[in-house]
């Protein structure tokens, strides 16, 4: 009876919190918008960015270019090399590619001043597939020059190049036809914002337990268990622990299962346990609640750190 | 008059007190570095993880022929292209029957049988007709691998295309036929070059080590910035310790909550510099950079973290909470300010309100004073 009646007290105290509510709060709020998002559709768009700092006949010519061959990459422009190197870093692009002025002349003459400068991640894997496309396309645009150049006969410079033009269009150069005609679709699945409820969830429970520790350790220094036994006080610090941590486990529990059934529930239920013992061991040397309020932050910030590069790694 | 006496004689006792806290600081600074320093060095390591391109693996079956020599070498070049490399596996069979085996088995995704006289047709533009077999088209590997083969065969066709232009054009001009033959060998060579010599014309760069700063050096300036914030942990007692009866006598020399807050904000600086002053000499060595410019102009970024510990601290009502918020507020600030992921990466919204808030800005501003602008 005593220990239900400590248990009513200290839910009531705990829940009146204000902390405790904004955790409480913050975890179904987070849920709700779980829910309440769109599912956002998959797509297997493979997008490269390209950065022409040179605007010319020939730039032009190639994204034509690309048009004409439908080619399976879906090559766009962006305003700037910063954003080149932005969306490569984001992964919003398989790779990047920024074609200095003057790329082109000096490419037509086999001169090597001013390179492409193809930007990937390690997480890239088809850029070198992807430049095969591009350069295809250059050397489409360039050929007419690059034919004049190899050829010293600058008279007859108009001739050459409309015959270029001429067998570039014709059948008789060796061409193949494109195979992959099947009905692949390039936006295949749908998949849900991930939001990291269980990893929020577990950091909560942490901090709840400690919360319950700091509560109990405060009401000890102001003299309030003066009365009790040795064996009382420590009943109580269970207690106290206890009913911090219990209502943020139910509420992280559901809020779990309504994400993603019953896959977490159980580590979580496990995760609970061994916190609670964790805290109840770590409160043997930690005995008062300045000592806590110092270490408090920075067993957070572990606590953070780990459980979310453990989810990256 | 008084007042301006007032504050500055509680800053000077606010420095004398800072005297106490010195040890706590450095040793806090640097432990909570070195766990920020780890964390950013693994997300820049597992960020981009390496990837590995679905391998398609095709069979081709030669014919022996005249041009079985020119074949080789046509397909030697084409193996030890890059995109080949990256994308597919070229098997060569023995007949043309153990090829359909391989199809009908599922092991290979395409079967090319090379015609007889493949090169010489190629030459003298007969261009025979290749026989390309496929098991499935519909696969994003197989869409892939096409495309590849589409540039290969473009960049052939456009070598042809200038070979039989320049022919036709010094034919028709009536050029002497070692000239003719000079020429020939030369737009051959010429094409040969810009098409498969790519190496020459491009380079690779890793994105996560171009722009100002490479990846892991934004997240040591990130990892520094949020130690910086939590030597606030450490002081908060300092910044805090003024307690109800001084206050009371404080205010009856007409000292309010500004005087004393300008007091705590002016004396937190010298706390964070102090903080700060091991880390950038830590992280010189290890980074082998040297900026002494660095010393001064981390001073605008040390201002900004001070003031926002200070603020909080006024607001919140005890050590705790004070502690629990910049905990928040600072995550929150790394986060937005691309201090946990790069900023390109984070949700377009967030990038929205970043620049209203001042993670990247100090971020930048840490990263500038350490590996230099």
């Amino acid at each position: 009876m005593i220990t239900l009646n400590r248990l009513n007290v200290f839910f009531k105290r705990i829940l009146y919190r204000k902390t405790y509510i904004c955790m409480l709060a913050f975890l179904i709020i987070l849920t709700t918008t779980y829910k309440l998002l769109p599912a956002k559709k998959q797509t297997a768009d493979i997008k490269v960015a390209i950065y022409n700092e040179e605007i010319s006949q020939y730039s032009e010519d190639m994204y034509t270019c690309f048009d004409e061959i439908n080619t399976l990459y879906n090559f766009y422009p962006v305003d700037s090399k910063n954003e080149l190197i932005d969306v490569v870093q984001s992964g919003k692009v398989e790779c990047g590619f920024f074609i200095p002025a003057d790329f082109y002349i000096n490419y037509i003459s086999g001169s090597n001043d001013t390179p492409i400068v193809m930007y990937n991640t390690p997480a890239s894997t088809l850029s070198s597939a992807i430049c095969e496309t591009l350069f295809s396309c250059i050397l489409k645009v360039c050929s007419p020059d690059i034919l004049t150049y190899a050829i010293d006969a600058t008279a007859h410079n108009q001739y050459l190049m409309e015959k270029m033009e001429e067998y570039i269009n014709s059948d008789e150069i060796f061409t193949l036809e494109s195979l992959a005609d099947g009905e692949f679709s390039f936006h295949e699945e749908t998949y849900h914002i991930n939001i990291p409820v269980y990893e929020i969830s577990i950091i909560l429970i942490i901090f709840a337990s400690l919360l319950g520790l700091l509560i109990y350790l405060q009401d000890k220094e102001k003299g309030i268990f003066t009365a009790l036994s040795r064996k009382e006080l420590h009943a109580i610090k269970l207690v106290s622990i206890f009913t911090a941590l219990f209502p943020i486990l139910v509420v992280g529990f559901v809020c779990n299962i309504i994400i993603s059934g019953l896959s977490h529930s159980f580590s979580l239920l496990l995760i609970s346990l061994v916190t609670f013992i964790a805290t109840i061991i770590s409160s043997l040397i930690i005995r008062k609640s300045t000592h806590l309020n110092k270490v408090l932050p920075l067993v957070m910030l572990i606590s953070i750190i780990v459980i979310f590069l453990g989810t990256l790694i | 008059m008084n007042n301006i006496k007032t504050t500055f004689r509680l800053l000077l006792t606010n420095m004398k007190r800072l005297k106490h806290y010195i040890l706590q600081i450095i040793i806090s600074v640097m432990v909570l570095l070195s766990i920020c320093s780890l964390a950013g060095y693994c997300i820049s390591k597992k960020l981009y993880e390496e990837g590995t391109a679905a391998i398609v693996k095709v069979a081709y079956y030669l014919p022996e022929d005249e041009d079985e020599k020119f074949n080789n070498f046509g397909l030697r070049i084409i193996k030890e292209l890059d995109g080949t490399k990256e994308v597919a596996e070229l098997i060569e069979v023995e007949t043309i029957e153990e090829g359909y085996e391989l199809l009908e088995k599922g092991e290979v995704l395409y079967y090319i049988i090379v015609p007889e006289m493949f090169f010489s047709g190629i030459m003298d533009s007969t261009n025979p007709e290749l026989t390309v077999l496929f098991r499935d088209n519909t696969g994003i590997g197989s869409y892939i691998s096409n495309e590849l083969f589409l540039s290969y065969a473009r960049y052939l066709g456009m070598a042809q295309s200038g070979v039989y232009s320049a022919l036709d054009t010094l034919r028709q001009y009536d050029y002497p036929a070692s000239d003719i033959s000079d020429a020939q060998g030369n737009v051959n060579m010429t094409f040969l070059d810009r098409s498969l010599n790519k190496d020459s014309y491009m380079e690779k760069a890793d994105a996560t080590e171009a722009g100002s700063f490479t990846l892991i050096q934004r997240y040591l300036a990130a990892a520094l910035m949020i130690s910086l914030f939590f030597v606030s942990f450490v002081i908060m007692p300092y910044l805090q310790g003024i307690n109800k009866g001084i206050r009371t006598k404080l205010y009856t020399l007409s000292t309010g909550h500004f005087h004393i807050f300008i007091a705590n904000f002016l004396s937190c600086i010298p706390a964070l510099y102090m903080a700060f002053v091991p880390c950038y000499v830590v992280l010189s060595i290890i980074c082998k950079t040297f900026n002494p410019l660095g010393l001064i102009t981390v001073l605008p970024a040390i201002l900004v973290i001070s003031l926002i510990i200070n603020i909080i601290s006024s607001i919140c009502q005890n050590e705790f909470t004070s502690n629990m918020t910049i905990l928040a507020v600072t995550l929150i600030i790394a986060y937005i300010g691309g201090g946990i992921l790069p900023q390109a990466m984070l949700p377009s919204g967030i990038q929205g309100i970043s620049s209203y808030i001042p993670g990247n800005y100090l971020i930048t501003t840490i990263a500038s004073a350490i590996f230099g602008a």
